[in-house]
């Protein structure tokens, strides 16, 4: 690590170089981002994994970081954060989408989110939020996001005297035109006057403009109504039914979570956090809870038997949410055996977590310190019992589905993603390992106790859907294998170490990164010292996904081929859209 | 790669199937067969013990209306309130001041059980809380206070309480 930040510092003498464990913070002036980016690329950091951008009012500054990862086997573990700061008034940052390609999607968000122009970017337009957004970009800290306050007061003085009434007036219900009326004044102008950016309100008509057509193709619209697109639409540019050009729209499930979280404590985030994606809501609480206790001081108290509790739960939201992916893939494969099996072989694991969190779906079982609660008894057993039975389960799969023509003549072959550009796209996940790359955060960077774990990250060569179908496939045996031994390896002890009072996070950033099913997830969460977050960055592996999927895969396929190149990448909307 | 001749196993699997005993139940006629317990929450170790997440129960003998409950839920859903019911009246709780919950909002992840320090708040296995008028989601603390026909809290078997109202 030396030897990156001596090159850095040769290169721009000003650059500040902090090492904190495995993340390698680098901060300077925006002058030298490019300069430094070249050389951390070319070190060996080629795997883009975030794009955060924090809104500074009171220095007057705002702050762009990059985070960047690696595939390379000597520096999986490790992680630069590259960032700098720029003025406020005029948020100009160098583009650095010619040195990680992967952080085109990364940036444009941060463009609609902070309105920081990324000067050489190919195309700077809005992404997440709606067409006819009026107001200034949302995650600037004058943007508040409370504005129906008055109208919940209202609303809970009217709950008041109907839960004592018993039978309340019906004119007690509160009408949607109450809602309309606190809408703000319009401050669109107000945005471009500042920006000088006249075309931020025009990605609905500009979609379909930027999609090349002349006498021979044409742009058609590719969702967001059809079934095999979920909360997206594909705008694709076809020749006959071959597929030219793809634009993506998404954004139709954005929530805002990123702000949201700012208004939250570091618990009442959890139920939040874990929405966006609901047969994974494990797997994303797992980097939150690892970064709130970084920021809490409490990582090494964190007992012991927690942390095999916490492996078991993702690990069976990773069978959730394999098994939900394998049956939605078989409906778009037109094998419906393919999606009864799935959907109910899922009820065992379901009844297996629901015995531990009491939830079928968002069990909200991870908090900072630990899970919520302990194991009832005979939970262990049970839970070998589930998995031998499960596993006896997907071992039909094969011959009903993996070894089926049918399905081998959808998908070998089809959506091919080749190795360089998985990596230099920052693809994640099963996706990424389908295409030659060993990567598996549990494996590079360790965290709660999987290094005590013998499992194997299968991995495939070939890159097409049939390989990202035989990856996720495979995994969820290796899922198994992690519960078995998590499940022997648990002593009795205690589940959690107690918070009392009001939790406060020291001032300070944390950045975790686990495996989540869908692939790598991370969150960056800055704190002030205060009971809240001051900014939290998720970066989900399907917003980092998405870019494959448009750009190198679907180009020169069928009309008919989208549904199997799209789904065996596991896009989910939702969780994309955050 | 591609053998024409293996959708004959897939066949074979499919018929093999048909003698296999059927995964579905009649629901609701049949209950999932979930061991019934509440999920409450010990205040004094610090950890919960696990029960399903379903309606609440709400113990008015031990609630001091702390509004601790209210204050976690205002920032996740909104779905308690603090109400004042005159008419029960407990030396702990002197302004009678008990949770309301709608369960219109309520996303039950519990941390309303987990944020309460008197262990009043309970989540039991009543989970079939639909109903026809948007109304009838409001729960009053007194019907809240109504264990539901299942289950029991594990520190409540064998024992019976008296709810004045």
């Amino acid at each position: 690590m030396n030897d990156l930040i001596e090159n850095v510092q040769k290169i721009a003498p000003e650059a500040q170089c902090t090492v904190k464990g495995n993340r390698i913070k680098i901060v300077t002036p925006v002058e030298s981002v490019v300069k430094v980016a070249e050389v951390v690329k070319e070190y060996g950091f080629n795997h883009i994994e975030s794009v955060c951008a924090t809104d500074y009012p009171t220095t007057n500054t705002m702050e762009v970081l990059y985070i960047v990862g690696s595939v390379e086997e000597a520096l999986k573990s490790k992680v630069v954060i590259l960032g700098s700061r720029i003025p406020r008034d005029n948020p100009v940052f160098p583009t650095l989408t010619n040195i990680w390609p992967g952080a085109y999607f990364h940036e444009r968000e941060e463009y609609e989110m902070l309105g920081i122009r990324f000067e050489g970017h190919p195309r700077l337009a809005k992404l997440l939020l709606p067409d006819d957004w009026d107001d200034i970009p949302p995650l600037r800290k004058d943007y508040h996001l409370k504005k129906w306050g008055a109208i919940e007061r209202a609303d809970s003085g009217l709950r008041i005297e109907r839960a004592v009434l018993h039978n309340p007036p019906p004119e007690c219900i509160p009408t949607q035109s109450d809602f309309v009326k606190v809408k703000t004044p319009p401050l669109l102008q107000r945005f471009q006057q500042a920006l000088d950016v006249p075309e931020y309100d025009t990605l609905g008509r500009q979609l379909f403009q930027w999609v090349r057509r002349d006498e021979r193709t044409i742009a058609i619209s590719f969702g967001i109504q059809h079934p095999g697109s979920g909360h997206m639409r594909l705008v694709l540019g076809v020749d006959g039914d071959i597929i030219t050009e793809v634009e993506p729209d998404i954004g139709y499930v954005h929530r805002g979570k990123e702000k949201m979280c700012e208004y939250k404590n570091y618990f009442q985030n959890i139920p939040l956090l874990e929405r966006p994606t609901v047969h994974d809501s494990s797997g994303m609480l797992f980097p939150y809870v690892l970064a709130v206790e970084d920021l809490l001081d409490i990582s090494d108290k964190v007992p012991e038997r927690a942390k095999y509790l916490r492996i078991i739960m993702a690990e069976f939201n990773r069978l959730l949410n394999h098994t939900y992916w394998l049956a939605i893939m078989g409906i778009f494969t037109g094998h419906s055996t393919m999606f009864m099996w799935p959907m109910a072989d899922r009820e065992l694991i379901i009844d297996a977590a629901q015995r531990l969190a009491g939830a079928r779906v968002t069990f909200a079982y991870f908090v900072p310190g630990g899970v919520r609660n302990d194991a009832p008894d005979g939970w262990t057993d049970y839970v070998l019992k589930v998995c031998d039975k499960f596993e006896e389960r997907i071992n039909h799969y094969k011959e009903m589905y993996f070894e089926n023509p049918l399905f081998l003549n959808r998908t070998v072959g089809v959506g091919v993603l080749r190795r360089q550009d998985a990596i230099d796209l920052g693809i994640v996940g099963p996706a990424l390992r389908a295409s030659g790359v060993c990567s598996d955060t549990r494996r590079d960077e360790p965290y709660s106790l999987y290094d005590t774990i013998d499992f194997d990250v299968p991995v495939m060569k070939e890159g097409d859907s049939y390989a990202r179908c035989m990856v996720s496939y495979l995994e969820m045996y290796e899922s198994l294998k992690i519960i078995r031994q998590a499940v022997k390896m648990m002593k009795p002890g205690p589940v959690r170490y107690p918070l009392r009072g009001r939790v406060r996070g020291k001032e300070g950033e944390a950045y975790a990164r686990t495996e989540a099913a869908r692939g790598s997830l991370s969150i960056y969460i800055l704190s002030d010292g205060k009971e809240r977050p001051y900014r939290v960055r998720i970066s989900t592996p399907s917003f980092r996904n998405l870019l494959a999927g448009v750009k190198k895969m679907l180009p020169g396929h069928r009309v008919a081929d989208v549904p199997v190149i799209h789904w065996s990448l596991n896009y989910w909307a939702v969780e994309a859209d955050r | 790669m591609v053998k024409p001749v293996a959708i004959l196993n897939a066949v074979k699997s499919g018929l093999r199937h048909l003698f296999y005993s059927r995964v579905t139940r009649r629901y609701p006629e049949v209950e999932s067969g979930l061991p019934e317990t509440y999920y409450s929450f010990d205040p004094k170790k610090g950890v919960a013990t696990a029960g399903w997440k379903g309606r609440h129960y709400l113990e008015l003998d031990k609630c001091t209306g702390c509004q601790l409950c209210s204050f976690m839920c205002d920032e996740i859903s909104n779905a308690i309130v603090m109400v004042e019911v005159p008419e029960v009246k407990f030396e702990q709780n002197k302004k009678s001041l008990f949770p309301s919950i709608d369960y219109g909002r309520c996303v039950f992840c519990g941390l309303c059980v987990d944020s309460c320090p008197f262990e009043a708040l309970h989540m039991t296995p009543e989970i079939r809380l639909a109903d026809y008028d948007r109304n009838k989601l409001y729960y009053s603390p007194l019907e809240l206070s109504i264990p539901p026909p299942v289950g029991k809290p594990s520190y409540l078997v064998g024992k019976k309480k008296e709810v004045k109202a």
